[in-house]
């Protein structure tokens, strides 16, 4: 028996132990990671508090990303959605099968903006200078005053952005508190959106702790000009730019009472959200761009121009250029481009030109709306355009200004930015294949383009913009180059400014003074030249002005994600308005181009690729259908 | 067992307890007796001992043979002096000096010597006048003719009795004419006859309704079979007789209460969704606590034959000792262990040949282009054909159609890569047996299943799918002494798995979308090919994906051990035991890869000289040194320490009670961040149970369990349960109807028991957290050829969660009430339970906070209401028709749930409130029909292509519709089809069924057996149309997909009324108006299956016996041999699955052999 009494007290100490230890600290696992990170200890270290704020810049919008690379409401999914061009395969299907609030496609900029613009928040309530001089990281007086203005703009951008997209929306004053049962929010109105963020701006720009420009040496050229290694930290340029292009959004007919459907929009409280038309709004645009255009002249901007050696203007070196280096004309730029490396090189690439997917195409839409070399649209009866038949081309993109011959005449006397933006049928390559000088870009049935692969343009176009034209990629040529992604540049704001005038005033001569500077930089006669010439005068017509003021804007900013927010802040764009939404047109990638032009089975016939499916409820985006089925407070857009 | 109550004889209570006690270590109710009967004529004693007690010789001659007392009764005088002196005598001769002069007898049976009383003087007088009396012998067999070892026989109301020899055989004297004479033993139904003066009376014993045992598998203990109040279901060996590799997958339709769907058929990732009486959440976890010998552990890769019994408990009665982990139910699983008994060894081998149910099918290049050509025209608007240019000419289809240079206008059905059949092997050994004092269990057993991949690879190695399985267990039971018991629990599991350099799921997703007209399989010179635009969803070519890119060997080790030490305590007080356990589990695996891309190409055309002019896609890399692409491990502690309390007062009262304290801690080796600290619970359980005559029995029950994963102070929970059983057919009045009414028992249990299983991804979620791993921002640029992007600050740093320290888990309260009845002697059995379950405090993220908060994380809180009812019933008939022995059983579950609180607030329209309905049930758009003509204006152009206007009055949708485009309802009537118009309110469910069945009938006719089984569900929905890329053409391009052959049943312009289609119109893009979630894609996927047929033959004793055999049974069986059910295109039981492009379920017909020696 002393066996057995000597197991049961084996056992009952066991038990006891057991029972009595494990319950003091067995279960205390998560003191192992006690010593984890606290907001305290983020906003006590000068590193962290740095990427806190360097964290908030990801809520920039950068539309380099055209393609399917990078596919979301921050990226140039805008311009494949406003038909500027398209996708291969299934194309922008979300635009030919329509949408609900409940399935709209890439609506990141909803949750994101808002994280951003807390954590925007949080670091206003908690930065603070810290650490010594030997400390790498450290945070001076000057640095936490200019990173907290930084943050400070760039809630205004990202209200901004919200509100480009969406309209008014609801504005926070205040950090939500977790524990709250509430976190519901009414959207405010668009006097109050565009108020908070000019607030936000003035008080950005009063408080000079942003530098005026990121020049460093005025008296350098190129790259060492520049203190590039901060090209995205905002400037007081930037700033006033834009504050200025808000106004701009705020005067336009969507949110300046011109969609009617709007004026009914009111909170669950009956506060009326939208606003009939306000003629002052255009006024406050006027003075806050004149504030913009006076600062970027002290601050040396001008429009980025090459010149020949003879001193004339060599427009298609300026169109080209402009893109490819920084340059005095860009007010604010990311170095976050998808054009750096090889992938959107690769995506406008012919697939029979090395390695290419070939799978953006250009809509004929926005073929038609580039001018003719002669300056007039190519619906104009005085232009020299002509589609009938076949002619020589010279390529100005092509290394030796090679003479395409055979081609299409619709591409002809084209202007500049149409060589410079559109690869089409016949056109010789920036650099011709090794072995293969006579190679032409073709698209037609049985060309190295075509159809036959899923990886095709659809229209018979290939976006050429901003490629590098001395990539090729094949053995020693350049493959990749990296070049500032531009968010703001001088040209659209000289545009902004003709717009805004013209809508003061038709008779105000600096409109037609800077759409023609944009106009003679791109290497066109200007509407004075014009008006001179017999040609076509718009001077002091107001829907003209108007309509060709639209037109320029759609053509200088080609695929640099303006176009979608501007036909809709222009309402122009239902069945058969300027910027038709509902179908998209282009050449006919099932035929052959040995046939007629304009015969069913040619290549050279316009053809309806896409019926799109505009609805009116899309000048507005849908707010999240689930966001609005978990709030009692906010209220969705007009005919969503 | 049943209480005779009538029965005084003191022999047969210690008859009684002898197999009661047996049953208790064995866990099963088999033949505990086959006793060596001359063991006592083989051992010799010497015995000197002068003035010793009775105690000191019992124990000399313990501890010196096999022999052990057993003491019926309590006046046995052991302080007795007595002095002996014998050498070399057995042990009669011993015993019998020692009792010379008493009162006190004994007999031997095999090793144990009872000592007892001797026989009052009227039962003797009895036997002494009686010596004309009759002597009857008989066999009592079982269902199967097999020999009934050890059972009783007795004449009823006397002591009178005998037990029956190693072959089934009994011999009683001393019979009246008039006696009943009693049969019994554990597991079957008492049997009872009238003796007429026969010289034999054979018997074959029924098995006692459910299951042999009498005793059964209850959270942290056994208990009788009677006196269960809880609802719990047990199935036994013989129930799981298909031998598939995943247990999960063979438990379908066999327990009431378990519902098992089975959503892929690949090797190795096939396990079943399991649920125990459905879902009772919609945020935390559902799956039920699985435990193997007590201790968690995975279920899916013990062989079916080293388990005892798999039971599964339903309610707060059974499962309230797992405290925070009993809400979902549990599953104990307990492996065969040893008995006292001549070693039986058992062998079985099966050889299986397996073969899709459904495969799918693609179109050949020419239809499927031509089908492309048909949804250009639709897009176009049908305009007249002559006008119609088609992408793909008459002239390039007629080079498909003829087949007239497959290099270049190839039709590759890539489901050639599959082979038709594949085959499994499974062999396992076992030994079981053991003496008094050690008993053991050994079992062996190899799996091997072939992939179905019919692969050849290009290089001299094996890129064959293959699963090879070992396991391995070794129970072992010791008495240390005679009351203490020490058991050594060791298994392993070793697998190894062989696959091409993608996983077969990856391989057949690839098969199954890859485009049939783009390249050949590999081109006719022999060198690889590969899509000319490797772009989204062809990047791989499934030829190259299984020859052509090395391979991966994996090799899993799975280890398990555990060692129990039990201590019978009955020196402080009768009944009272203390155990105590310590498990340590070690699980890994690794797998070797080595990879190889083969130089691919793509024909663009031919050269003039007939070659192919061919463009490189990929370079090649030659087959790789062997690397790591995957390993992990994973070990688990499990210590338990209990005190048991059992024992009868007055053979009324029976108690029971325990305490029990229980630690666990799982920890991974390849995770991330917290992931990696050890997984911990702590329990204090406790149990007490009064049972009152065997007719009323009470039990409370309470798990206290501690949780590691939330905050000090909110850790420790208190689950309590009580239940109550009447057993109504033990009653006096229920006398005289036990040949009809043989049992009915009422049970009802409520209790509270609690799921703190929020997912191992979230660990404590009461912690403040920040997230450092933010994208890093660049701010700076250098531009130029060799320039990019720079000066980031560093990853960006956010906020990540908030501190929640009030969080706590799930509640589920449950109801049960439950019927057992046994009809016609045990032929009949039939039981019911009903239960009620509502989960409350439902763990789960914020929904309603607006994403306007800017919060990244939504805050945890304990929120939300499931209420989970229905009912699961248990049918087995058994009747025997000449010769032929009929059984047959049935079983169904049916749980319906309900969410009744949710972080949601009141929507726009009722039909569209979440609340309310089941979880998972799909929010749909109702499918009218599809537009025709008569909805539009139409408008013709010059070439007959036709525009189409919808005409005033109807709904319109944002898509462009056209005719055959699916007509959705406009729900809330305001003129558009919006998300407003999708509704919960339409006849479809949610994936998981409310309803799994199983019925089937079992046949036998001198040794030939036959058996079908039957299993279904209901009340469960598929989205045909889960993935469009899978089931429709064209949603990603002509390119980068393939066609089903089910498409020729399809809208067609030719005939724009027909609506009895299944696809609408054909459109060249993804046309997502078509693909919204609705009522078109959706169907019932209930489905009814032949899930197994059996046919075999045991032979008989005779033959037996010549081979020396036990016992000897062939088999041909078949496993999901037939379906019937509305999904057609795919295996119902897939469910949704991936719209087809699924690894396929398999049915498998095997052949299989069982012998034991």
């Amino acid at each position: 028996m002393k066996f057995l009494n000597k197991i049961t007290s084996i056992a009952s100490a066991c038990f006891l132990t057991l029972a009595l230890t494990g319950c003091s600290d067995y279960l205390d696992v998560s003191d192992e990671v006690a010593e984890n990170l606290t907001l305290d200890e983020v906003f006590d270290n000068p590193n962290y508090m740095r990427r806190w704020h360097g964290n908030l810049f990801n809520s920039i919008s950068e539309y380099s990303s055209i393609g399917k690379n990078k596919a979301n409401g921050f990226s140039g999914v805008w311009v494949s959605m406003c038909g500027e061009t398209t996708l291969s395969g299934v194309g922008m299907s979300e635009m030919i099968s329509g949408f609900t609030s409940a399935n709209a496609p890439f609506q990141q900029r909803w949750k994101d903006l808002y994280q951003y613009i807390r954590d925007a928040n949080i670091f206003l309530e908690r930065v603070n200078p810290k650490g010594n001089i030997n400390d790498q990281y450290q945070l001076t007086e000057a640095d936490v005053k200019r990173m907290k203005a930084e943050a400070k703009y760039l809630i205004a951008y990202s209200y901004f952005s919200l509100f480009e997209l969406y309209g008014p929306v609801p504005i926070l004053d205040e950090l939500a508190d977790p524990e709250d049962k509430g976190l519901d929010y009414a959207r405010a109105s668009v006097d109050e959106t565009v108020e908070y963020i000019d607030n936000l701006l003035k008080e950005v720009i009063e408080s000079g702790d942003l530098p005026e420009s990121i020049i460093q040496n005025h008296s350098a050229t190129g790259n060492d000009r520049y203190n590039l290694n901060e090209i995205v930290r905002p400037t007081v340029t930037a700033a006033k730019a834009l504050r200025a292009k808000l106004w701009v959004y705020a005067a336009s007919p969507l949110f300046n009472g011109g969609y009617k459907e709007t004026l009914d929009v009111a909170n669950t409280d009956g506060k009326k959200i939208f606003a009939s038309y306000d003629a002052n709004r255009w006024l406050t645009a006027k003075s806050r761009l004149e504030d913009l255009l006076n600062n970027a002249e002290q601050n040396k901007h001008t429009l980025f121009t090459v010149y020949n050696t003879d001193g004339t203007i060599n427009p298609d070196e300026s169109v080209y250029q402009l893109f490819q280096n920084y340059n005095d004309e860009i007010l604010w730029a990311t170095g976050d481009n998808l054009w750096n490396g090889s992938t959107m090189e690769q995506n406008t690439n012919p697939r029979d030109c090395y390695t290419g997917w070939g799978y953006l195409g250009v809509s004929q839409n926005l073929v038609d709306a580039f001018f003719v070399k002669d300056g007039l649209t190519i619906d104009d009866p005085n232009s020299m355009y002509k589609e009938d038949g076949f002619t020589d081309v010279v390529n100005p993109c092509n290394e030796s200004k090679r003479v395409d011959t055979n081609v299409f005449n619709m591409y002809a006397n084209r202007e500049p930015r149409f060589y410079a933006g559109v690869g089409y049928e016949g056109k010789s390559w920036h650099i011709q294949p090794i072995g293969r000088p006579d190679y032409t870009i073709g698209f037609a049935k049985g060309e190295g383009c075509d159809n036959s692969s899923a990886d095709n343009p659809r229209t018979g176009y290939l976006p050429t913009k901003f490629k590098n034209r001395q990539i090729l990629f094949t053995g020693n040529y350049l493959k990749a180059w990296a070049r500032p992604s531009i968010l703001f540049r001088l040209a659209d704001f000289y545009l902004y400014y003709a717009e805004v005038c013209n809508e003061i005033d038709p008779n105000d001569p600096n409109i037609i003074k800077y759409l023609d500077m944009v106009r003679q930089r791109a290497g066109i006669p200007g509407y004075k030249e014009l008006a001179a010439s017999g040609k076509k005068n718009i001077i002091g017509n107001q829907e003209l002005q108007r309509k060709m003021i639209q037109r320029e804007r759609t053509v200088e900013l080609f695929m640099e994600g303006q176009h979608y927010f501007d036909i809709r802040r222009w309402m122009i764009c239902g069945e058969g308005e300027e910027a038709d939404q509902s179908v998209l047109h282009s050449m006919n990638m099932n035929g052959y181009k040995d046939q007629p032009i304009g015969a069913n089975n040619s290549f050279f016939t316009r053809i309806v690729l896409e019926n799109r499916a505009w609805r009116r409820a899309m000048y507005l985006y849908p707010i999240p259908q689930d966001e609005i089925q978990k709030s009692r407070l906010l209220v969705q857009n007009p005919l969503w | 067992m049943k209480k005779q109550k009538s029965i005084k004889s003191k022999r047969f209570n210690y008859l009684k307890s002898i197999c009661l006690s047996s049953c208790l270590l064995c866990f099963a109710g088999e033949a505990a007796a086959n006793f060596t009967e001359n063991y006592s004529t083989q051992v010799y004693f010497t015995v000197k001992m002068n003035n010793k007690t009775v105690r000191d010789v019992f124990s000399h001659i313990e501890k010196n043979s096999e022999f052990i007392f057993i003491y019926q009764g309590t006046k046995i005088d052991l302080d007795r002096k007595v002095s002996i002196n014998l050498s070399d005598q057995p042990v009669q001769a011993i015993l019998h000096e020692v009792f010379a002069g008493t009162n006190e007898t004994y007999t031997i049976k095999g090793r144990q010597i009872i000592v007892k009383k001797a026989p009052a003087k009227e039962n003797t007088e009895v036997l002494n006048s009686n010596q004309q009396k009759k002597t009857v012998a008989g066999l009592l067999t079982d269902a199967d003719g097999n020999p009934v070892i050890g059972a009783t026989v007795t004449i009823k109301g006397t002591t009178h009795g005998v037990t029956t020899d190693i072959d089934g055989k009994y011999i009683l004297n001393n019979v009246n004419e008039g006696d009943v004479i009693e049969f019994r033993y554990i597991g079957f139904n008492t049997e009872e006859k009238t003796y007429k003066g026969e010289a034999s009376i054979n018997i074959r014993m029924m098995e006692a309704s459910v299951g042999l045992e009498d005793v059964v598998v209850i959270g942290y203990g056994q208990q009788k079979k009677e006196s269960v109040v809880s609802s719990l279901n047990t199935i036994g060996p013989a129930e799981l007789n298909v031998k598939q590799r995943n247990l999960r997958n063979t438990l379908a339709g066999q327990i009431a209460g378990v519902i098992a769907v089975q959503r892929s058929g690949e090797p190795g990732n096939d396990a079943a969704a399991f649920y125990i009486r459905g879902q009772s959440s919609y945020a935390g976890g559902t799956s039920a606590l699985v435990l193997v010998d007590g201790v968690p552990r995975s279920m899916d890769d013990i062989d079916v034959d080293e388990i005892e019994s798999f039971t599964v408990l339903k309610d707060a009665a059974a499962t309230a000792v797992y405290g925070a982990e009993g809400a979902n139910g549990v599953v104990l699983i307990t492996s065969k262990r040893g008995k006292a008994q001549k070693t039986s060894v058992n062998f079985s081998a099966q050889y299986s040949i397996v073969t899709p149910t459904r495969m799918p099918e693609t179109l050949n290049s020419y239809d499927y282009l031509s089908l492309y050509n048909e949804a250009l025209w639709n897009d176009q608007g049908n305009p007249n054909k002559e006008y119609f240019n088609p992408q793909y000419t008459d002239e390039t289809l007629e080079k498909y159609r003829t087949g007239i240079d497959r290099d270049l206008y190839p039709s590759v059905n890539w489901y050639d890569l599959l082979q038709n059949h594949t085959q499994s092997q499974r062999y396992t050994v076992n030994f079981r047996g053991g003496s008094e004092k050690v008993r053991f269990f050994a079992s062996g057993a190899y799996y091997s299943e072939d992939g179905i991949f019919d692969s050849t690879p290009k290089e001299d190695y094996n890129a064959n799918i293959g699963l090879q399985r070992f396991n391995l267990r070794s129970n072992v039971d010791m008495d240390l002494t005679k009351t203490t018991q020490l058991s050594i629990d060791m298994s392993g599991q070793y697998l190894k798995k062989n696959q091409p350099g993608y996983t077969s799921d990856e391989i057949f997703n690839y098969i199954s979308h890859f485009p049939v007209h783009v390249i050949p399989m590999y081109y006719s010179d022999g060198t690889a090919s590969d899509h000319g635009a490797p772009g989204w969803g062809v990047e791989y070519q499934p030829y190259n994906m299984l020859n052509n890119s090395g391979y991966n060997k994996t090799w899993s080790a799975f280890l398990q051990t555990k060692v129990t030490l039990k201590q019978d305590l009955k020196f402080i007080t009768e009944g009272l035991s203390v155990k105590g356990s310590v498990s340590f589990d070690a699980d890994f695996y690794s797998t070797m890869k080595r990879s190889k891309t083969p130089q691919t190409f793509y024909a663009l055309g031919r050269n003039e000289d007939g070659s192919l002019d061919k463009k490189t896609i990929k370079e090649s890399s030659a087959l790789g040194n062997p690397a790591i692409s995957g390993r992990d491990g994973t070990k688990k502690i499990y210590l338990e320490a209990s005190l048991d309390y059992q024992r009868s007062f007055n053979k009324v009262h029976d108690v029971t009670g325990m305490v029990l304290y229980m630690q666990k801690e799982t920890q991974y080796q390849n995770k991330d961040g917290l992931q990696l600290l050890p997984y911990r619970k702590q329990s204090v359980v406790a149990r007490a149970t009064y049972g009152y005559d065997d007719r009323y029995m009470l039990e409370a029950s309470m798990g206290m369990t501690g949780s590691e994963n939330f905050a000090q102070g909110h850790r420790w929970g208190i689950f309590p349960a009580v239940g109550a059983a009447w057993f109504v057919s033990h009653e006096k009045f229920m006398r005289g109807v036990e040949d009809y009414i043989s049992k009915l028992k009422l049970r009802v249990s409520y209790g509270i028991t609690g799921n703190d299983n929020i997912g191992e991804d979230t660990r404590f979620p009461y912690r403040e957290n920040i997230n450092t791993g933010l994208n890093s921002y660049s701010f700076g640029l250098t531009p130029g050829a060799n320039g990019g992007k720079g000066n980031s600050p560093g990853n960006g740093i956010a906020e990540g969660s908030f501190a929640m320290p009030n969080l706590s888990w799930e509640i589920e309260k449950k109801l049960n009430t439950g019927i057992d009845l046994g009809l016609f002697r045990g032929r009949v059995d039939f039981s019911a339970d009903y239960f009620y379950n509502r989960r409350s405090d439902i763990l789960l993220q914020r929904e309603t906070v607006s994403n306007v908060s800017g919060l990244r994380v939504k805050p945890y809180q304990n929120f939300g209401i499931v209420r989970n009812q229905g009912v699961d019933a248990n049918l087995i008939v058994k009747q025997k028709v000449g010769n032929v022995d009929l059984s047959a059983r049935g079983n169904l579950t049916y749980a319906k749930n309900k969410i009744l609180e949710r972080d949601e607030i009141p929507q726009k329209y009722d039909y569209q409130t979440y609340t309310g309905n089941s979880i998972d049930k799909p929010l749909l758009y109702i499918a009218e029909g599809l537009y025709t003509p008569d909805d539009f204006n139409i408008t013709t152009n010059e070439y007959g292509g036709q525009t189409y206007k919808l005409k005033d009055g109807l709904p319109t949708p944002a898509a462009n519709v056209a005719p055959g485009d699916i007509k959705y309802k406009d729900l809330n009537n305001d003129g558009v089809i919006d998300s407003y118009d999708r509704t919960y309110d339409h006849k479809y469910y949610q994936a998981t069924p409310e309803i799994v069945y199983g019925f089937g009938v079992n046949a036998e006719w001198k040794g030939f057996f036959v058996g079908v089984f039957f299993q279904g569900t209901a009340h469960t929905s598929a989205n045909m149309l889960a993935n469009n890329y899978a089931l429709l053409p064209f949603t990603q391009g002509v390119d980068n997909g393939s066609g089903r052959t089910e498409i020729s049943d399809r809208w067609l312009a030719e005939n724009p009324y027909n609506q009895d289609v299944f696809f609408p119109r054909l459109h060249t893009s993804n046309f997502s108006h078509n693909t919204e979630k609705s009522t078109w894609w959706h169907r019932n996927a209930g489905f009814l299956r032949l899930k197994n047929i059996e046919i075999g033959y045991q032979f008989n004793d005779k033959i037996l016996k010549q081979l020396r055999m036990k016992n000897l049974r062939v088999y041909l069986q078949g496993n999901n041999v037939a379906v019937w059910d509305n999904i057609k295109f795919w295996d119902p039981e897939l469910g949704s699955a991936n719209s087809g492009a699924k690894y396929p379920i398999c049915s498998t017909y095997s052949l299989g052999l069982e012998v034991t020696f």
